[in-house]
């Protein structure tokens, strides 16, 4: 686990990639993951609308000064693969990075996606991240966001369930076996909220369609001695 | 579907600058055509680049009218046109509602795609979220009635093959009864052109377009963006051979893994990227001596096509020198998400036809890429195995291989 990294490296990032980072950065911290060997494990990340303050300040700029300002970084860091990989390049992981999502079902796809890609067997992890501005901004010119947006993250490292460990766990379930599931529209807030409350009433829920859900139960009893072995950590 | 069960490709729905279904362009590809052009409907000429193997405009789907067709964006369109393609040419058209059907999209920048063509068109969506309307998926989802689990999966020019892979695990996972699969871009507009193009990652041929992009060759001064894309339908061996559906290919193995070194560059270590050409073989249980072909990412950079070289000879060693590789995009250009698809459909051309598609423009071949090249002309022989490599931005490196069915 790298200690320290080149602030230059986010210099063309979005907020959701920086943010992102920074949810994992803190779950290793809060999580002593420090020791934790990622190298092996995968990255997927699921932004919502990423790179619209940047591309709205870069359109403007391209309408008034023409195409020479047109920033090459543009592309590698807006579009949907940059938050899974910036994360993988400073962790040093070298297991597979994708993004997905992209819009409003962002948080379904996402969950969708890392649990296929774990159930797969052949990766000891997967960090999910999961992120989104609220309100979505309206940007400026210059693409400034107003103050009253919040950009969320939330990372969730994820390991194939074992009978021996404790903590939050991520199943996938039939709809019809959790009640509500259909009434909830679950975000980013919503998630984090969850995941900071003591002792939540009930699992937190997100509805995939075709009768089935994910359902993120148990609360983050932080170890004593963090292992490999913790099935799910997350930071807002 | 049993976890071990085979998947097979059972339909394609295609478009690519060659043409818009899978018999064009494969005859495209293997008779060696330029699909590379002068750009005109952007008015480029002040950007750097000035060329691009972009789509002319697509046949108006099935199901779908002229009115509807053009009001949809342009990705929304070729996504469209190869999804009810891929589900005609598989034989589910008419029953696409009774199985669970899935999609797995590679689409690298749909929202940013979008926000630029309505911008330039006089819309401020991208400043103005309220007016956010259906995604791309949702847009597809609803005009076909399909009710099954759907996704957008983005790793750059990996995009494609990653959606193949995901595709693949659903069906095994029965998430899935079948399962359209593959990636579909339409990058050629003005930020484009100029993010790529001041980078200098673009081709500066703009008085010869044809001969533009030359991966391999001494004398390549970049890639040539392209559009296109293609979805797949994946099925379940035994689904398939049980309706005595015809069979492209079986999705074989599958490899990933990241660099983890920059946004842009290739690693100069070839290690990750051969590990994920490893994991592809290893996957699909078949040695380096038995891949009949290999279809190269190479893109017709400087940097990438000699770093894609070293990976090669770092995982079929000696053998190399008796597998024949070409670079497609030689022809189609580099359709960025929709790439790893569009190759996929160059490797199911040479499993159909027996004969491995040309790099075309291959002049002078650079002795850093020292490979066994097939310039120019397509080479007829037996292919009974094809190995496929995407890399792309943010360091992700696949492969996949797909087998003839006999």
């Amino acid at each position: 686990m790298p200690g320290h990294f080149r602030p230059s490296l986010l210099k063309f990032s979005d907020e959701q990639t920086v943010a992102s980072l920074a949810a994992v950065l803190a779950a290793v911290d809060r999580f002593g993951l420090h020791s934790v060997d990622f190298t092996g494990w995968g990255v997927v990340s699921a932004p919502r609308w990423l790179g619209r303050p940047k591309l709205v300040a870069a359109l403007n700029k391209f309408d008034r000064e023409g195409p020479a300002v047109t920033s090459p970084m543009l592309v590698p860091h807006l579009s949907l693969h940059a938050v899974s990989g910036t994360i993988s390049q400073i962790l040093r992981i070298h297991g597979p990075n994708f993004g997905t999502g992209s819009g409003i079902s962002h948080l379904r796809e996402g969950i969708l996606a890392s649990l296929t890609l774990l159930s797969g067997g052949a990766l000891p992890g997967i960090w999910l991240t999961l992120s989104q501005w609220d309100p979505e901004p309206p940007p400026d010119i210059p693409g400034q966001v107003p103050a009253s947006c919040v950009c969320y993250a939330v990372a969730m490292a994820l390991v194939p369930m074992t009978p021996d460990v404790s903590g939050p766990r991520l199943r996938l379930q039939p709809a019809a076996t959790v009640h509500d599931a259909a009434a909830h529209t679950p975000d980013v807030c919503s998630l984090a909220d969850f995941l900071d409350s003591a002792f939540p009433a009930a699992g937190w829920l997100c509805p995939l369609g075709q009768g089935r859900c994910a359902e993120l139960t148990g609360t983050l009893a932080i170890p004593s001695a963090c292992s490999s072995k913790l099935p799910a950590e997350a930071q807002r | 579907m049993k976890p071990r069960d085979a998947v097979w490709i059972t339909g394609v729905g295609t478009a690519t600058p060659l043409g818009t279904s899978f018999p064009a362009s494969a005859e495209g590809l293997l008779e060696g055509r330029s699909g590379v052009r002068l750009l005109t409907r952007l008015g480029p000429d002040s950007f750097p680049c000035r060329i691009a193997a972009d789509l002319k405009a697509l046949p108006v789907p099935v199901g779908c009218s002229e009115q509807e067709f053009a009001a949809l964006d342009r990705q929304e369109q070729l996504v469209l046109w190869c999804a009810v393609e891929a589900l005609h040419d598989a034989g589910w058209w008419e029953r696409r509602g009774e199985p669970r059907l899935g999609l797995v999209l590679g689409a690298g920048a749909e929202a940013l795609l979008r926000w630029e063509r309505d911008w330039h068109g006089g819309g401020r969506i991208a400043a103005f979220p309220e007016q956010e309307r259906e995604s791309l998926l949702e847009t597809v989802q609803r005009r076909l009635g399909m009710t099954g689990p759907a996704t957008v999966v983005a790793a750059a020019c990996a995009s494609g093959n990653v959606a193949l892979a995901i595709a693949r695990q659903w069906l095994a996972l029965g998430w899935v009864d079948i399962c359209l699969a593959g990636g579909c871009d339409c990058a050629v507009t003005p930020m484009a052109l100029c993010g790529f193009g001041n980078l200098g990652a673009l081709s500066a041929r703009n008085d010869d377009p044809r001969t533009a992009s030359r991966p391999f060759d001494r004398g390549r001064d970049g890639l040539v963006l392209g559009e296109g894309g293609a979805l797949f339908m994946l099925e379940p061996a035994p689904t398939a051979r049980r309706r005595g559906a015809r069979a492209y290919a079986e999705l074989a193995g599958y490899g990933a893994s990241s660099d983890a070194h920059h946004m842009v560059i290739p690693s100069a270590d070839p290690g990750p990227a051969a590990a994920a050409v490893r994991q592809a073989l290893a996957d699909a249980r078949i040695n380096p001596d038995e891949v009949d072909y290999i279809n190269a990412h190479a893109t017709s950079t400087p940097v990438g096509d000699t770093a894609e070289a070293r990976v090669l000879w770092a995982v079929f060693g000696d053998a190399l020198a008796r597998v024949p590789v070409s670079a497609t995009k030689s022809m189609t250009g580099h359709a960025l998400s929709g790439a790893a698809a569009v190759d996929a459909v160059a490797c199911l051309a040479a499993l159909d036809r027996q004969a491995v598609p040309p790099t075309i423009n291959l002049f002078d071949p650079d002795p850093e890429c020292d490979l066994c090249h097939v310039p120019h002309q397509a080479r007829a022989q037996p292919v009974r195995v094809v190995l496929s490599n995407s890399f792309g931005f943010g360091g992700s490196n696949t492969c996949v291989v797909l087998r003839r069915v006999a």
